[in-house]
């Protein structure tokens, strides 16, 4: 091996000996491909297993996660600084998706270092959503990440990166009412029946007119924990089989009057002509009220010509909403939201300079550690050779084992305290960039 | 003695000022500070200055005394019914009246602290007026809270019906647990009370100038009681509820605060004067 070559492998050691790992991330999102581009590269869990078998044998990544949702699909990965491989990573995605390369290429992206951190913990937060504030995301990622890490996919910065980013989206919760306001008209409607009746799970739903618009809104109040539901249809055939979806019951139209006393929410969704009469008249809902005793009643109307009389509002007890109140609520919760978007961006960036402080520490731990054993060698070479000089002396066994002991004692002693202020001022310079003057004047004065 | 005596005070009234401003801050913001902490710090200066006023030797009037110990009768039934329903953190909005009307008594009660010339000893040797006396401040102290739910159900109800669903409406309690409330707490205040007042006739009974007709402290208690009966047996027969019974309620306690504080600033009308 000639001369030069071998300092040219020195040196490669030296550099990759001071790269430290480094977290990338790639993928497409809502943000930059439409739906039926995500559609070919969503992945199942066979997918994603064998994209994490494909990407984990790859020369110098260290660590990978694949995350697949209905709006992204990305992958996060952690390699030595400068292998950075984008072309291979789109790649084995597109492989795996079974998607041309190109396509890929065309709507992905891909981000490194702070900015992939940030970008992980905005998504963890729900801010990077399609609706924003929603948690989904969430259970998404972790069950990504948990996906990877018990087949030990992941290791100690992709570990930190991911427990720090469920962290963040934990603070963000608690600390800001971003996903406190409901976003759709259906969700707003069962909000407002907690907001009468407060726990739903003993309440009674009632729907006339079993389209979209109604099972969605069932959906909802199911989802809410209501088990008493009845639905009303015109045609008897699609009002039964949207009863038996939900396991409740079906009555016909005409016998709404009868059932009307035991609902506590009234949903109308049904079409009714302009010249038709309205399906729940104010008359109707005042003598349900008297049967109920002055039980609060809500009655939300969704349906377009309205299906309730709007003088329901004005009869005491009874609250009624339409389709434009509710979709007002929407737009007001969708602007409280952006306001609390600014109070929960302050946190990720916070988070994530917390991050870059932790990351630059890391690179030193290597260094601090090779330096504490080449000290620790030295010792050990002084002890001996020092007491070689004692053993050709005349002491005996015992003394010569109690003089070593001290020896040890006092010089590991020296060490850790000659060395405790260099090393924590190491740290502390890291984090706040001082100058090689300024950390070394540190060493020895604090 | 004097100076833990202003002390205590001082505290009471400093931490009731701070929990009222946390808890009206917490409607709209969310808030560091725990309001409830503050109130229940509060309460506990509150116990130490009345007893600390009952025990320095000098006689207060009796009415500053009750009113002082109705003031903290509030917040301690409220700090005691948010605890048990703690899991549903809307209760903890309701602080916001609380706080305040605690700060009320309390500051009548300071108002008007003025020295008498009747024995405490007098009034404590005698058990029946001890049981009436505590039994009309709990019944009052239960029925503050029931006005408070009133209020608050007036102004959810209000903001439900008029659509106005901004921060305040998820802030408090739905409209069920309000009436739910509402209803349990006039009834258990109306019985405590019913109590008190019997015993009170019955300790009068020998002093039939006490108890005259034009009395305004007997009227409005009078009406104030009849103004619960029917607010209870109209809920219960007819289905009285919401904003009306409500309403109602309140009226029925503005009407006791008047028998008890406006009664009270007019000379000889009532033996606790």
């Amino acid at each position: 091996m000639s001369t030069n070559s071998q300092s040219d492998i020195e040196e490669e050691n030296v550099s990759s000996t001071l790269r430290a790992p480094e977290i990338y991330l790639s993928g497409m999102s809502h943000h930059t491909s439409p739906i039926d581009t995500r559609e070919r590269f969503s992945m199942t869990e066979d997918r994603i297993q064998l994209l994490l078998e494909e990407l984990s044998s790859l020369d110098g990544i260290l660590e990978v996660v694949v995350a697949s949702t209905c709006n992204r699909v990305e992958v996060i990965w952690s390699a030595l600084q400068g292998d950075f491989k984008t072309s291979v990573i789109e790649e084995k995605i597109s492989k795996v998706a079974g998607v041309c390369h190109s396509e890929f290429s065309r709507v992905g992206y891909h981000l490194s270092g702070e900015v992939a951190v940030k970008h992980l913990y905005r998504v963890a937060s729900g801010l990077d959503s399609m609706i924003v504030g929603e948690n989904q995301i969430l259970g998404q990622l972790k069950t990504a990440y948990s996906t990877a890490h018990e087949q030990g996919f992941t290791s100690h910065l992709l570990n930190r990166v991911f427990s720090r980013s469920f962290n963040v989206a934990k603070e963000v919760r608690t600390q800001t009412r971003i996903g406190e306001r409901s976003l759709s008209v259906c969700s707003v409607a069962r909000d407002l029946a907690e907001q009468i009746m407060g726990d739903l799970s003993s309440s009674t739903v009632l729907l006339l007119g079993a389209g979209d618009t109604g099972r969605l809104a069932l959906k909802h109040f199911k989802a809410a924990g209501v088990r008493d539901l009845l639905v009303g249809n015109r045609s008897e055939v699609k009002g039964r089989k949207v009863a038996k979806e939900f396991g409740s019951t079906y009555f016909t139209l005409a016998q709404t009057e009868q059932y009307l006393s035991s609902a506590d929410v009234i949903i109308g969704s049904s079409t009714r002509q302009t010249n038709q009469d309205f399906f729940l008249k104010a008359s109707q809902m005042a003598s349900s009220l008297e049967k109920r005793k002055g039980k609060p009643q809500l009655c939300i109307d969704l349906g377009v010509p309205r299906n309730f009389d709007p003088k329901i509002s004005d009869i005491e007890n009874s609250f009624l909403y339409n389709i434009d109140h509710l979709q007002e609520v929407v737009s007001h919760n969708l602007g409280a939201r952006r306001e609390e978007m600014q109070i929960a961006e302050k946190i990720v960036d916070s988070a994530v300079s917390k991050f870059q402080i932790w990351r630059q520490g890391q690179f030193l731990e290597p260094l601090i550690s090779d330096a504490l054993e080449s000290f620790d060698s030295l010792r050990k070479v002084e002890i001996a050779r020092t007491l070689k000089r004692f053993r050709s002396e005349n002491y005996s066994a015992a003394q010569l084992r109690e003089i070593e002991q001290g020896f040890e004692v006092l010089s590991k002693t020296l060490v850790t305290k000659a060395f405790y202020r260099p090393i924590e001022s190491l740290k502390n310079d890291a984090e706040s960039k001082h100058s090689v003057f300024e950390t070394f004047k540190n060493f020895f004065t604090g | 003695m004097n100076l833990a005596f202003h002390i205590t005070a001082l505290t009471a009234v400093l931490f009731y000022v701070g929990a009222t401003a946390l808890y009206l801050r917490s409607l709209w913001k969310r808030v560091s500070l725990s309001p409830r902490r503050f109130l229940a710090i509060g309460a506990v200066g509150h116990a130490l200055f009345i007893g600390l006023s009952f025990y320095s030797g000098e006689n207060y009037s009796s009415f500053s005394y009750f009113t002082s110990s109705l003031s903290l009768g509030i917040v301690a039934a409220y700090l005691f019914f948010s605890r048990s329903n703690r899991p549903n953190s809307r209760f903890d909005s309701l602080g916001a009246f609380v706080s305040p009307l605690a700060l009320f008594f309390f500051s009548i009660s300071s108002v008007v602290f003025h020295f008498s010339d009747d024995s405490k000893s007098s009034w404590l040797d005698d058990p029946l007026l001890v049981f009436h006396v505590a039994s009309t401040l709990i019944g009052i102290a239960v029925f503050s809270i029931a006005a408070i739910f009133s209020l608050a159900l007036i102004f959810q109800e209000t903001l439900l019906k008029n659509r106005s669903l901004h921060t305040l409406t998820r802030k408090f309690p739905p409209i069920s647990s309000l009436e739910f409330y509402r209803e349990r707490f006039i009834i258990v205040g109306f019985l405590v009370l019913l109590v008190g007042v019997s015993t009170g006739f019955y300790l009068t009974s020998g002093k039939q100038s006490l108890i005259e007709l034009g009395d305004p402290l007997l009227l409005a208690s009078c009406f104030a009681l009849m103004i619960y009966a029917f607010v209870i047996l109209a809920g219960k027969l007819k289905g009285l509820r919401g904003r009306r019974a409500a309403i109602l309620s309140f009226c029925g306690y503005l009407l006791m605060i008047f028998s008890l504080v406006g009664a009270n600033f007019i000379e000889n009308f009532h033996v606790y004067k």
